[in-house]
């Protein structure tokens, strides 16, 4: 009991501390494939992140350089149906910033 | 001690600290050869803030950048830059895209979700089978 | 005792919140000669509020072990640093196919009125962090 009594603050402080991720915000954009598009469309995604110690980041770069990505992904087709989300891990004195981009890439005819 | 350290912290102060608010992006293009983009902002001093019309100037300044055609894979960030300890901060909102030409009147339409059903009843109405789009 | 679980119990029924975070709404297409189908679709994850789990794991405890339970929460709290949006989740990916749960309520891909909305449904120490997507799928009249 006393053993357990010792342990178990650690085991919640392990179990808690790690891995805890806060979503902000998700936006689905609009998508015009038929059904036999989306069939034949390509899943794509680009993740950039950006580490901040203490809230001290001078600029949001890492959003373009995921567009950026994103756009390279599917250099010569339409790129439809986009999900954006933007994230953060929490983190001990500091997190990452994640913005994750997910789309279904088309070829032209 | 004291000295060396003051300079420090008031650069740590001064100093921007960048955040996004949101991000959205609308459908990427296959034809990106013109890029486009505009940025709209205002200082706020001590949260006075009374309208956030800054914000319509950045679809004005699309529209001119994009006379003749559509703006479309557009990335929208707004992101708050905090100078000093919130009591002076500059609200932004990015706004990049590339301009695709519009069709020329006399050619056929482009594939959109109102055509393509427009089509399906077209054909249903006169009994034929769709054309390809 | 009874009286803190009759406490604790009752609280689901009463403090139950819903906050709103963000909402998006994509174009709208007025289409007559349509059928406008409403579907939404909804995606979630646990949510813990370490802090209020804290207050009230302290009602069960003496002191000694509240004085532990704060020395907990203080270094969790170390360890989950950063901007927030409701409650902390622990996974990253709950909302990584929402574009297939999509074309699976709509199969045609004819949608219209895509409105993406992150909120919080808000319960004592835990909450469901949402995020809702609804819209309209457009088929022909009669079919």
């Amino acid at each position: 009991m006393k053993q357990f009594k010792i342990w178990l603050p650690i085991f919640s402080t392990i179990a808690f501390a790690g891995c805890a991720h806060s979503l902000h915000m998700t936006h689905v954009s609009d998508s015009a494939l038929s059904h036999a598009e989306y069939s034949k469309s390509k899943a794509i995604e680009a993740r950039s992140e950006q580490f901040s110690f203490l809230g001290f980041t001078t600029d949001t770069d890492y959003v373009d350089q995921a567009y950026s990505k994103l756009a390279k992904s599917c250099p010569n087709g339409s790129i439809e149906g986009i999900t954006t989300e933007y994230s953060t891990d929490l983190g001990f004195l500091s997190w990452t910033n994640i913005v994750n981009m997910r789309g279904l890439c088309t070829m032209q005819p | 001690m004291m000295r060396t350290l003051i300079y420090p912290l008031i650069c740590l102060l001064v100093s921007s600290c960048a955040s996004i608010n949101s991000v959205s992006l609308t459908p990427i293009p296959p034809t990106r050869n013109a890029p486009v983009r505009a940025q709209k902002s205002r200082v706020i001093f001590l949260g006075l803030n009374f309208d956030n019309d800054f914000v319509d100037g950045v679809v004005d300044e699309l529209r001119r950048q994009c006379p003749n055609g559509k703006v479309t894979g557009l990335l929208t960030k707004d992101e708050t830059i905090n100078y000093f300890l919130f009591f002076v901060y500059k609200k932004q909102v990015t706004a990049n895209g590339y301009c695709v030409p519009n069709a020329p009147m006399n050619s056929k339409p482009k594939t959109t979700r109102v055509s393509h059903l427009d089509s399906e009843l077209l054909g249903q109405a006169n009994g034929s089978s769709n054309e390809a789009i | 005792m009874n009286r803190y679980l009759l406490c604790l119990f009752s609280s689901f029924l009463f403090v139950s919140c819903a906050q709103l975070h963000h909402v998006q709404i994509g174009e709208v297409v007025s289409e007559p000669n349509g059928n406008y189908q409403r579907f939404d679709i909804k995606v979630s994850d646990t949510g813990v509020d370490i802090g209020e789990a804290t207050q009230v794991a302290k009602i069960f405890m003496n002191q000694r072990q509240r004085d532990t339970s704060d020395a907990v929460a203080g270094i969790v709290g170390l360890f989950q640093m950063g901007p927030r949006t409701g409650n902390p989740v622990y996974s990253s990916n709950y909302t990584s196919n929402l574009i297939e749960l999509i074309y699976a309520k709509c199969p045609s891909g004819n949608i219209t009125g895509l409105t993406s909305i992150r909120e919080t449904r808000k319960y004592p120490v835990i909450s469901g962090e949402i995020v809702k997507v609804t819209g309209y799928c457009i088929t022909k009249k009669g079919a």
